[in-house]
């Protein structure tokens, strides 16, 4: 089961097009030992669907995410360490050598999370794992907006990249229709306010719609508020330094 | 270094990368045509791109002993393997050290070293590379038209099939060829037998016999070499000790009728000495095996090793075989006791490339040389060589018979001792020596 943001008690998982998509593009990945590449801007549920569609793999699942700028030598060690549990002090020719015994031996789901942190020599070693003629793995890349710059300098990826999916902002439409079912809290609330809330605080980002609503759910419980309104939500803008963040 | 006009490097650009193209490229890979397809593993180096190419060659670093830096192996194997063209795939990731070191060797080496780079332009190593040599530059579709022209097989499917492990026991007629040449040696050999089994023994001869004199009719022109590999290749494909001798007599009979005198004492020699118990013949198996173990092997020392290993199987032939006694091309071992070994033509590159490389040495002129060097008297030692073996990934069997292997029941009763003597020296060039001291009885 993938965590909401803040671990937001009672919040639900909204169906959106993009964490559909992704949904399927990671099934199809995995079926397929293919690559897939979502990107989009942070906070808007890229995590958090790669996560929810790999709640219970069938296939050993390898999730990564390394500092910025890693050295190919890093990506290997890491990957070779969620293999095997065990850290390696192997060099690199050793390191890549296991990895491509384990990964042919075994088939298996590798997500590198903030991928758009990876140099282009680290996205050669993740071509040369996935190209080897014995490996068999599917390659998810989840990445911000930087993401699919960084990929698409590399020409090898167009016929690579099976699944690719852009996450992006809500649109007004979609949050009038989606949050009401969100979390509880916005069950009964004026359409006004969620419009309110999201063209001041949240912009369709679901990471700012979490936040926003922890901060109501916290100064609701402390003020002794009954429901969410105007007054309480611009406290909350207040909490977070004011709206239009 | 001097540099000359005729250099081969071909730059090739894929702008696209397309894994579709790349699984092309890799069906270019054609070792046994002297056509390799390197692919290095990124962010390997100078030394990297060493490994790779190594194991584009099919050796893994991590067999056996490694005594020579690995570029030094990269030339060994570059010459041993007879390549032609070395295709370098993603050579866009290589650093300019490490693709001046390649582009140095494939011209010493007589490789035609074809880099293709997956980017519309060069980057700074290959431009840099560009610069500095002599080179041209083609196009992706001009690279991949070079499929290797695939040479028709060299005949083995027409081969008599083996008859299989019911074929007839033959031990009873070893005193009844007695020591004179029988005229008609098909009857003799079957004489003793049942008259169901003596059909099925002719039935061989013939099939062996036709065989041999049809690859005769088609080699007016070969050497004694040829004929004792054809003559190797027919034996080796009989299933028991019986039936390899049967083939074997056979195919000798048919070079005496067409008018190649041989040295069929030596055949039956042999086979009285050696011949056991009645199983399957596991020498081609054993071989494979060994084979196997010595092409994935970098060491070229440990390579011929393995391979003299798996045919002579006796360390202590294998401390005292000397380098002289090791004909240049690996097809036959004159041993420190006598008697010549036929060498396995899937065997002899590695003994070759090792005969090579110790012929580079500065060798003793009145001394037998050690075939393997090692720190016992100069030669590597039994239990060296032993320990040096069980680092192999196969049976202790494959090597050696057990210590309390009775005589004619060790794995060279199975008929693999017959096939040792075949060797062009045993069935020809001995012969004519005796030839020119003595008269020839089979004349």
């Amino acid at each position: 089961m993938a965590r909401h943001f803040l671990n937001l008690a009672g919040a639900t998982t909204l169906e959106t097009d993009s964490y559909l998509l992704a949904q399927r593009a990671v099934a199809d990945a995995v079926e397929a030992d293919a690559m897939a590449v979502l990107h989009g801007d942070a906070g808007l549920g890229k995590t958090f669907a790669v996560e929810d569609a790999l709640a219970a793999p069938a296939l050993p699942l390898l999730w990564v995410s390394f500092p910025s700028r890693p050295t190919p030598r890093l990506i290997a060690a890491t990957l070779l360490e969620e293999l095997t549990g065990r850290p390696t002090r192997l060099d690199r020719f050793a390191i890549i050598r296991r990895l491509v015994e384990h990964l042919t031996a075994d088939s298996a789901i590798v997500v590198v999370d903030e991928s758009q942190l990876l140099t282009s020599d680290c996205i050669e070693l993740l071509r040369y794992l996935h190209d080897h003629r014995t490996t068999r793995f599917a390659l998810v890349l989840v990445g911000g907006n930087g993401t699919w710059r960084v990929l698409s300098r590399e020409p090898m990826l167009a016929s690579r990249v099976y699944r690719r999916v852009r996450f992006q902002p809500l649109a007004r439409a979609d949050v009038l229709a989606a949050i009401p079912a969100y979390h509880p809290i916005y069950a009964d609330v004026d359409p006004a306010l969620v419009e309110l809330v999201d063209d001041m605080f949240a912009h369709g980002n679901l990471r700012n719609w979490a936040a926003f609503t922890d901060s109501a759910l916290r100064l609701q419980g402390q003020l002794g508020h009954g429901e969410l309104d105007e007054q309480l939500t611009r406290n909350v803008f207040a909490l977070h330094g004011g709206a239009d963040r | 270094m001097a540099r000359t006009a005729d250099r081969t490097l071909t730059a090739v650009f894929d702008r696209d990368d397309d894994v579709d193209v790349l699984a092309r490229l890799r069906r270019l890979h054609a070792r046994p045509f002297g056509q390799v397809v390197c692919e290095p593993a990124p962010a390997g180096g100078s030394a990297g791109l060493a490994r790779s190419v190594l194991a584009a060659l099919g050796k893994d670093l991590e067999v056996g002993p490694r005594r020579d830096p690995v570029w030094r192996l990269v030339e060994v194997h570059l010459r041993a393997e007879r390549v032609r063209e070395l295709i370098v795939l993603r050579a866009h990731a290589l650093s300019y050290p490490a693709l001046r070191r390649l582009a140095d060797l494939a011209d010493a080496t007589d490789v035609h070293l074809w880099l293709v780079v997956h980017h519309e332009r060069p980057p700074a190593a290959v431009a840099q590379l560009l610069e500095a040599l002599p080179h041209d530059t083609a196009s992706l579709e001009r690279l991949l038209e070079r499929a290797p022209d695939l040479p028709d097989s060299p005949g083995e499917e027409d081969l008599p099939l083996g008859a299989g492990p019911e074929f007839p026991y033959l031990g009873s007629i070893v005193p009844a060829l007695g020591h004179e040449r029988p005229r008609r040696p098909r009857t003799a050999i079957a004489n003793a037998l049942p008259r169901k089994e003596r059909s099925l023994v002719h039935a061989v001869w013939d099939r062996a016999h036709a065989w041999i004199a049809r690859w005769i009719d088609e080699h007016p022109k070969a050497t004694y070499q040829q004929s004792a590999d054809a003559v190797y290749l027919l034996a080796r494909h009989g299933d028991t000790a019986s039936e390899i001798y049967v083939r074997t007599r056979a195919a000798l009979d048919a070079f005496v009728r067409a008018g190649v005198d041989t040295d069929v004492d030596g055949v039956d020699s042999t086979f009285d000495h050696t011949f056991g118990e009645i199983r399957p013949c596991e020498f081609n198996a054993a071989i494979a095996r060994a084979g196997a173990l010595a092409d994935q092997t970098p060491d070229p020392q440990f390579a011929a090793l393995i391979a003299l290993a798996a045919v002579s199987r006796n360390p202590l032939v294998i401390r005292h075989a000397n380098l002289r006694a090791l004909s240049p091309e690996g097809s036959a071992l004159a041993g420190p006791w006598g008697g010549v070994l036929a060498i396995p033509p899937e065997l002899r590159r590695f003994l070759a490339t090792h005969h090579h490389q110790q012929q580079q040495q500065p060798l003793a002129t009145d001394q037998p040389v050690p075939l393997f060097p090692g720190s016992s008297h100069g030669r590597l030692s039994q239990p060296a060589i032993r320990r040096a073996l069980e680092a192999l990934d196969a049976p202790a069997s494959l090597w050696e018979d057990p210590e309390d292997t009775p005589i004619g029941q060790g794995a060279s009763a199975d008929g693999r001792a017959l096939l040792h003597n075949l060797s062009a020296w045993d069935l020809w060039l001995e012969r004519r020596q005796q030839r020119a001291t003595r008269p020839n009885r089979g004349a």
